[in-house]
């Protein structure tokens, strides 16, 4: 009997952590690549207020969507990449032709309409000229769905 | 002796102290959770360009009762249009009426009641109902923008577009 009780505490019930640490690892890896990609589209940029933009729902933005940032300065910058207005208007040409269009109107049917979505995400203080930039390279590539990309935070 | 110490040695195994890892790991994973929440503030405002407009050949139908919003970049001293991008002020204009400055800008709750007024009594027959123009300088600060566009939706205006910018003679 005494033996049989010294056997029973070396066989002590361990919990095993090693399947739980890899999952928190996997999850781990998983928000630092997701936040990485998220501030490669949306960067660092101080947005202008207003009270009546809709809340951003993730399930708004489909594949086809594309973010431009307009920085202070005027740099135009999408998923990391510079631009000057008229390398922005061949980017958004290649972008637009790469995605389904409407069909085009008599009055304009060189440039039918394009379904691509485009939201601009300006500095607050930037210039008008900048942001007018982005929106003449749309209107020549047919992209007229633009949204502008606003904070109701103080 | 020697017996005794390889018995000791056996029963104090290593062990490997997991526990200030799990807690570092536990809090990068909520700093990470956290973090994505935040992006969540930031909204949208459909500003939707012309269609049919801008590159045809035809001429765009014009609304004689459409609504233009300018907003003027003027020097500070002398009240006039000025080309200078960072010494200047912002003056919102509907018609002739030029809008009081509230706080150092312009009165966007003013401009925002005043649509409604124009809104309500808007006799044409657009399908959108009543149009309206922002006409802004290129020097303007963008946010300004951002308050007319703000005050046009606040007002339930559907047809909101922006004026081309001015293109230098050549």
């Amino acid at each position: 009997m005494k033996l049989r009780k010294s056997e029973d505490s070396e066989n002590e019930v361990e919990l095993n952590m090693t399947p739980m640490i890899d999952v928190v690892f996997l999850l781990i890896i998983f928000f630092m690549v997701v936040s990485e990609l998220s501030t490669l589209n949306l960067e660092e940029i101080e947005l202008p207020l207003a009270d009546e933009s809709e809340v951003l729902k993730s399930e708004k933005l489909d594949a086809r969507h594309i973010i431009c940032n307009v920085r202070e300065d005027g740099t135009i910058r999408i998923q990391g990449n510079s631009y000057k207005k008229e390398q922005l208007a061949d980017y958004l040409k290649v972008e637009a032709d790469a995605e389904e269009r409407e069909p085009a109107n008599p009055s304009n049917p060189a440039v039918p309409p394009s379904k691509l979505y485009l939201t601009i995400r300006a500095h607050k203080d930037t210039k008008f000229e900048n942001v007018q930039n982005v929106f003449d390279a749309c209107s020549q590539n047919g992209i007229y769905k633009t949204r502008v990309m606003a904070t109701k935070d103080e | 002796m020697a017996r005794k110490k390889k018995k000791m040695k056996a029963v104090e195994e290593a062990k490997l102290e997991l526990t200030p890892m799990i807690d570092c790991v536990f809090l990068l994973l909520i700093f990470f959770m956290c973090s994505m929440e935040f992006k969540k503030t930031d909204g949208i405002i459909k500003a939707f360009l012309p269609k049919n407009r801008g590159q045809g050949t035809g001429t765009p139908e014009i609304d004689l009762n459409e609504v233009r919003i300018k907003l003027l970049w003027y020097d500070p001293n002398s009240l006039r249009p000025t080309e200078d991008k960072d010494n200047g002020v912002v003056i919102l204009k509907v018609g002739t009426k030029v809008y009081p400055d509230v706080n150092g800008m312009p009165d966007y709750e003013l401009l925002y009641q005043d649509l409604i007024g124009f809104r309500e009594n808007y006799k044409g027959g657009g399908e959108k109902g009543l149009p309206c123009i922002i006409d802004g300088r290129k020097q303007v600060p963008f946010q300004h923008v951002v308050f007319c566009l703000n005050a046009c939706v606040k007002a339930k205006i559907q047809d909101v577009t922006f004026a081309a910018p001015e293109k230098p003679y050549n």
